[in-house]
């Protein structure tokens, strides 16, 4: 369990930066992608969602690998993720009915960085990526291997 | 539970720290965004300083007829043939009535090949405005037309207000269909001081440019390499 849990740190962080480092190099493209949501109704407030979250992703999948403040930036991704996960089922579910198609059938560029993907597979990709954000949160494998794993308290490294 | 707790307190700290060095990231990073900006509401700016002020003094080609060009007031000719071919239907008379409704003027396909096919475009009598992206810009735009991407408007804007307002008509477009990059950028240029009668929302877009069979040129404005459409 514990070799399970270091290789899901490593995963959530190496795919955060990833997904940030891809959403960062097509900025505008990401602003229009929020936009389609139509969660967020406030221009300037798409603005800085679009400018931060990317960064925040890539420094905190960078942080995750180099195991620091590893259960905190944990929670961060997992309520990332569950934002995400919320957001696209809905999107999905307006398509799907808008255009007559089934759930699964429905496409779009969700503003991932992945570009067009199939709505159940991105569902999916986040469900195992909040397992991995689990695994992390509630195992002390994640913990191995880390800088600095617990920012407040002890600085113990778990070999 | 003391567990628990101490992580909610690390991810509130890590969550902080991370936002105030994304915000930072963002300042140093040279395609970053402007925090303050709404970059789907066009408000009003001045010209920046070194902008060439051409079009204002200079008076607008005229037709080798000397009849007036200026755009009729409202819109696209009902029972279009060409543009009924394109692939744009219900939808684009729908996102037609949506730009009229902002005050802005749409022009209809078969006007846009007017345009493009009269000699006194090769004057820059008129001009069109490709509102997409490098990527998509380069890919293949009508030929001829400039680049005026709204989300850097800064790296054209020096180039195309000139150019638009020394034109006839100015023809903005982006994808087609629903893209709405060609009415921020062409609400951006009103505020620039181009004239809103000579200024027109081609709402097919290059999909429907391209659904008639016509060329693109690829590569950046004036590169002379023209051909057909990528698939």
């Amino acid at each position: 369990m514990n070799h399970l849990a270091f290789l899901a740190r490593v995963a959530l962080g190496a795919t955060f930066v990833w997904l940030g480092l891809a959403k960062l190099g097509a900025l505008p493209e990401f602003l229009k992608a929020i936009r389609e949501y139509h969660l967020v109704d406030h221009g300037r407030a798409m603005t800085f969602i679009a400018a931060t979250l990317p960064w925040v992703e890539v420094f905190g999948g960078a942080l995750l690998l180099l195991g620091v403040a590893v259960r905190g930036i944990s929670l961060v991704f997992l309520a990332f993720l569950a934002a995400f996960t919320f957001a696209i089922a809905a999107r999905g579910v307006d398509v799907a009915a808008a255009d007559g198609l089934a759930f699964c059938a429905v496409a779009f560029d969700c503003g991932c960085g992945t570009g067009v993907e199939n709505v159940c597979r991105k569902l999916a990709e986040n469900g195992a990526l909040m397992v991995c954000a689990l695994l992390v949160l509630f195992t002390r494998g994640g913990l191995r291997l880390g800088l600095r794993p617990r920012l407040l308290g002890a600085r113990t490294t778990t070999a | 539970m003391a567990e628990f707790r101490r992580t909610v307190v690390e991810a509130c700290l890590v969550g902080v720290l991370l936002l105030l060095v994304a915000i930072a990231a963002n300042e140093a990073y040279p395609d970053g965004l402007e925090l303050r900006r709404d970059y789907f509401r066009p408000d009003v700016r001045p010209l920046p300083a070194d902008t060439p002020a051409t079009a204002a003094t200079t008076p607008p080609p005229e037709r080798p007829d000397g009849t007036p060009d200026v755009a009729p007031e409202g819109a696209t000719p009902p029972g279009d043939p060409v543009a009924a071919a394109a692939p744009s239907d219900e939808e684009i008379a729908k996102v037609e009535a949506r730009i009229r409704a902002e005050g802005l003027q749409t022009i209809s396909h078969a006007e846009v090949v007017e345009l493009f096919e009269d000699p006194i475009y090769q004057d820059g009598a008129y001009v069109f405005v490709d509102a997409r992206n490098d990527a998509h810009y380069e890919a293949g735009h009508v030929p001829g037309a400039y680049q005026f991407d709204h989300f850097r408007m800064e790296r054209y804007v020096n180039e195309v207000v000139p150019a638009c307002q020394g034109a006839l008509r100015v023809v903005v477009y982006c994808y087609g269909r629903d893209c709405t990059d060609s009415e921020i950028a062409a609400k951006h240029l009103k505020n620039f001081g181009v004239d809103p009668s000579i200024l027109a929302v081609y709402v097919p877009g290059i999909q429907g440019w391209c659904a008639d069979g016509r060329q693109v040129e690829k590569g950046p404005r004036g590169s002379g390499e023209i051909g057909a459409c990528d698939s």
